[in-house]
């Protein structure tokens, strides 16, 4: 492996963070679980693996690694650095029980003060239909949006399009 | 350093055409300099180049796509897709089959230069396919530096490293009897070039290059000599040097496709700003040393970007609109003015895309209305058109707004979408203009035409887009488990984004579409996508659709002899891209930037409704490609059966969970649920949910972005935008 400097930040304080026991896992245990070629609990034998050598000792200059501060953090196994959350949004438009409509959900809006929005539709993150003039979808928003911005739009022309804000608690 | 000016996309005024007398010179007239004599015009042949034109042709890329530039307005179009070798056909080249070292010999009208495939000197025809030349080349395998010289007739190149590294002479004199004979004529120590490129006086016959370091320097072949004659203050690989008639010397800047010209002639050693190329890890090219720097008058125009088969190109009678004025009518805030389109799935937008006018703000479903936004900068006609047979052409049936009025601002536009479409992706038009009447092709005196990529339903459905309808999230590797790496997190960054489409009875479908932006890796690696959940005999192959951009498909990126679907993006990354000249890697270190080279978009269908979990980027993972090193640790290479996922998400059936043997820092422990995370709980790999500017190669995450630690000890609860541009160590990140 090359020798390189690697660059780190300032020293920081550590948190000394409790390992907790590995949770649960998230899967339904009556489904097929794909992604695992081996039954849980299974795993190769020594004499099976592709590796020269089973031990930091035995593989000696090969195991060495760079020390980084980023190496050294601390975090619960199960944290998964996730940087994006769910929402939960729901409609209950009368008209569109009348007329058929179409929701617009978006990240990037502005109010314009009169009921109305400008929006920028690259933001968006669903369209879907309503039922019945009703409709509950989960978004999947990146964690710097606290926001979003529904929109109505009605297959009658003639009819303005509704707005509703979502944000998180 | 010699910087570019703060260039706006440009809008250009109209610039009038001169005398057609110029564009049929076939001959370069040129004024005698010096003791040299002016080079002869050559005998045309059929497959020579045909005219001394003033382009400057750039080489880019590991298969070496080649445009013209226009030195004046720094215009550029595709010259060649890619050079045919007229011995090997496209397959059998390697990551490795770039042209170099490459010049003009204005005595036989051909381009010569070096093939890093073939080892050897080729000759280039008008087709800008090449042929290797029989040289006895000593054993030399590469040569990145080189020109032919007019006056001598030979094609010099220079290389610094090896055994008799140095500048060589290859003799293009067909009536010489040392033709095609390659002889050392100055050692790389009398030389000691610090070069990327050099370019050969069309008339004098001598040597000139600007350094990295910013030095101009002569070079006299004959004497083995080098002079250094100034400082340009242009600093950086300068990867492409060519002359023009009048003795200046244009240099083209790798990481910005910064063009300068330095005054070799008149003794103005400091470089000006000319015009911006396409920016490239490495660059070459050649040039009529001879011809005029100004150029024939060209009129600039906005043309589409949907694939030729719908009428793009200029000689296809491309829908094209005159850009003119300070404030052009447009849609958006951009408009591009070229002298020709970038057909799909080229593109132009690597400095903003101009498609940013219209909004489709509902879906796209046959028998219904849709409603599309545009924005206009002022009042005009609005046109457009939808493929909604998709047979490749916009048919005067599917002229769906025709002489719309709009105003400026936002119009809010209520189209039908036919009921007999053909679902699936296609392309959509639309023109603003002042003239009313437009069909899908042909001139507009004024305004723009957008085309975008759009997927027609035939049921209703909810469409999810992650991280949003145009936005892109990041996935970042590093290479080296199960030992932790430097934590630069750059090994291999790919943006991604997806669609789900679903119906009631479940998910129909989904779309994948991303980009490589960073390999800051030795290993080979390949990328793909699994869809968790899903079953590969679930997935319609027959539908499924698949695009890159550099490169015809030739295979369904479907795994094959799979229960699980997975999708293949690419089993070797560095099939796609190329680290630059003096440069270890793609886009991860100092002054290494380019422009992207890989880009991918997958549509997988469904045979029934899914009621897999499909969310966010699904699976996206990192293996090893099949037959190549991934460290000594390993007893043979471990090839696709090796795979790095996103921390606590399960490899693949490929995956040979054996390796989850403790080694390294792995802390994998399969009976928990728990995959590729360290001792401490740290990755091997990241999603960040947004365009993400990864670290410099070498510096580690906690450095270029310091509230990341807080975030990553917290386990999430501080810090939760650590990732945005705002927070991170500027200096220390890669500049999209």
């Amino acid at each position: 492996m090359t020798t390189k400097t690697i660059i780190s930040g300032a020293a920081f304080t550590a948190l000394s963070i409790m390992l907790t026991a590995c949770g649960s896992s998230s899967s339904n245990s009556d489904e097929v679980e794909l992604g695992a070629a081996f039954a849980q609990g299974q795993t190769g034998s020594a004499a099976e693996t592709n590796y020269i050598a089973l031990s930091n000792e035995e593989l000696g200059t090969l195991a060495e690694v760079p020390e980084t501060q980023t190496a050294a953090l601390q975090v619960l196994d199960d944290f998964t650095f996730d940087t994006s959350r769910n929402m939960t949004v729901t409609m209950s438009i009368p008209e569109a029980a009348i007329v058929e409509a179409e929701a617009t959900f978006c990240t990037d809006y502005s109010a314009n003060g009169d009921g109305s929005f400008d929006i920028n539709y690259d933001s968006c993150v669903l369209s879907a239909p309503l039922f019945g003039g009703e409709l509950s979808e989960e978004l999947n928003l990146v964690n710097q949006h606290d926001s979003v911005i529904g929109v109505v739009w009605f297959q009658d022309p003639s009819m303005q399009p509704m707005y509703q804000e979502y944000h998180f608690d | 350093m010699a910087q570019l000016p703060n260039i706006k996309r440009s809008v250009v005024s109209s610039i009038q055409k001169k005398p057609e007398v110029l564009r049929n010179l076939s001959l370069c007239v040129a004024v005698a300099l010096g003791a040299s004599v002016a080079p002869n015009a050559y005998a045309q042949s059929a497959d020579a180049f045909p005219e001394c034109d003033a382009s400057a042709y750039l080489t880019q890329g590991h298969l070496s796509r080649t445009y013209a530039l226009d030195l004046q307005s720094g215009d550029y179009k595709v010259a060649a897709d890619y050079h045919e070798s007229r011995t090997l056909p496209q397959y059998a080249w390697t990551k490795k089959a770039s042209l170099d070292a490459l010049g003009f010999n204005p005595n036989d009208g051909y381009a010569y230069g070096w093939s890093q495939f073939h080892h050897a000197p080729v000759r280039m025809f008008n087709d800008f396919s090449i042929e290797p030349l029989n040289v006895a080349t000593n054993g030399q395998k590469h040569f990145y530096v080189g020109d032919v010289s007019g006056p001598d007739n030979v094609l010099y190149l220079y290389n610094r490293s090896g055994k008799d590294s140095g500048l060589y002479a290859v003799d293009l004199d067909s009536s010489s009897s040392d033709y095609l004979s390659m002889k050392l004529i100055a050692s790389r120590n009398q030389l000691k070039l610090d070069v990327q490129d050099f370019a050969v006086h069309p008339y004098n016959g001598l040597i000139y290059a600007v350094e990295a370091n910013g030095t101009v320097i002569e070079v006299d072949p004959a004497a083995g000599t080098r002079t250094d004659l100034g400082k340009s203050e242009v600093y950086g690989n300068l990867g492409a040097a060519f002359f023009d008639g009048e003795g200046n010397l244009y240099v083209v800047r790798n990481y910005d496709g910064g063009v300068f010209r330095i005054g070799i002639d008149s003794g103005v050693y400091k470089g000006q700003y000319v015009a911006t190329a396409p920016s490239a890890t490495a660059h070459d090219g050649f040039r009529c040393a001879t011809a005029p720097f100004s150029p024939q008058a060209i009129e600039l125009s906005d043309f589409g970007d949907a694939p030729d088969t719908y009428g793009t190109y200029a000689k296809n009678n491309g829908a094209a609109h005159i850009v003119s004025g300070d404030n052009p009518l447009r849609m958006g805030k951009l408009v591009d003015s070229e002298s020709d389109a970038y057909a799909h799935p080229l593109t132009d937008s690597t400095e903003g895309d101009d498609e940013d006018g219209v909004a489709f703000v509902s879906t796209l479903v046959g028998g219904q209305k849709a409603r599309v936004v545009v924005n206009a900068s002022d009042n005009g006609y609005l046109n457009g058109w939808m493929d909604s047979n998709r047979d490749g052409v916009f048919d005067a049936s599917e002229h769906w707004i025709t002489d719309q009025v709009v105003g400026e601002g936002d119009n809010s536009v209520t189209v039908v979408v036919p009921s007999d479409l053909i679902a699936g992706e296609t392309w959509a038009r639309f023109r603003l203009s002042s003239n009313q009447g437009l069909e899908a092709t042909g001139v507009a005196t004024d305004g723009e035409v957008e085309d975008y990529q759009v997927n027609l339903l035939s049921d209703k459905v909810s469409v999810s887009s992650y991280p949003s309808a145009n936005g892109f999230s990041t996935v970042a590797f590093e290479d080296n488990w199960p030992f932790a790496g430097d934590y630069d997190m750059n090994d291999l960054v790919t943006k991604m984004r997806t669609r789900t489409y679903k119906n009631s009875s479940g998910i129909t479908q989904v779309d994948i579409e991303g980009y490589i932006t960073s390999v800051g890796a030795f290993y080979e690696n390949g990328l793909a996508v699994r869809l968790p959940g899903v079953l590969r005999d679930s997935v319609d192959e027959t539908n499924l659709e698949f695009e890159i951009s550099d490169g015809d498909v030739v295979a369904s990126p479907l795994e094959a002899d799979r229960d699980e679907a997975i999708i293949i993006i690419t089993d070797n990354v560095f099939k796609h891209v190329t680290p630059g000249e003096s440069c270890d890697y793609y886009r991860s270190e100092y002054q290494c930037g380019a422009d992207l080279e890989f880009k991918f978009r997958v549509s997988i269908p469904f045979k029934e409704p899914q009621s897999a979990d499909l969310s966010g980027l699904f699976d996206p993972f990192l293996f090893a490609t099949p037959g190549s090193f991934h460290g000594a640790h390993f007893v043979n290479p471990p090839g696709r059966s090796y795979e790095i996922h996103l921390k606590n998400q399960a490899p693949t059936e490929a995956f040979d969970y054996s390796l989850f043997s403790g080694v390294g820092q792995d802390a994998s422990d399969p009976d928990s649920g728990k995959y590729f995370l360290s001792d401490s709980g740290m990755p091997w790999a990241l999603e960040v949910g947004t365009d993400w500017n990864h670290p410099y190669e070498f510096v580690e995450l906690s450095a270029a972005f310091p509230d990341f630690p807080a975030f990553a000890t917290s386990n999430g609860s501080d810090n939760q935008d650590w990732y945005l541009e705002e927070n991170a160590v500027t200096d220390l990140i890669f500049p999209e």
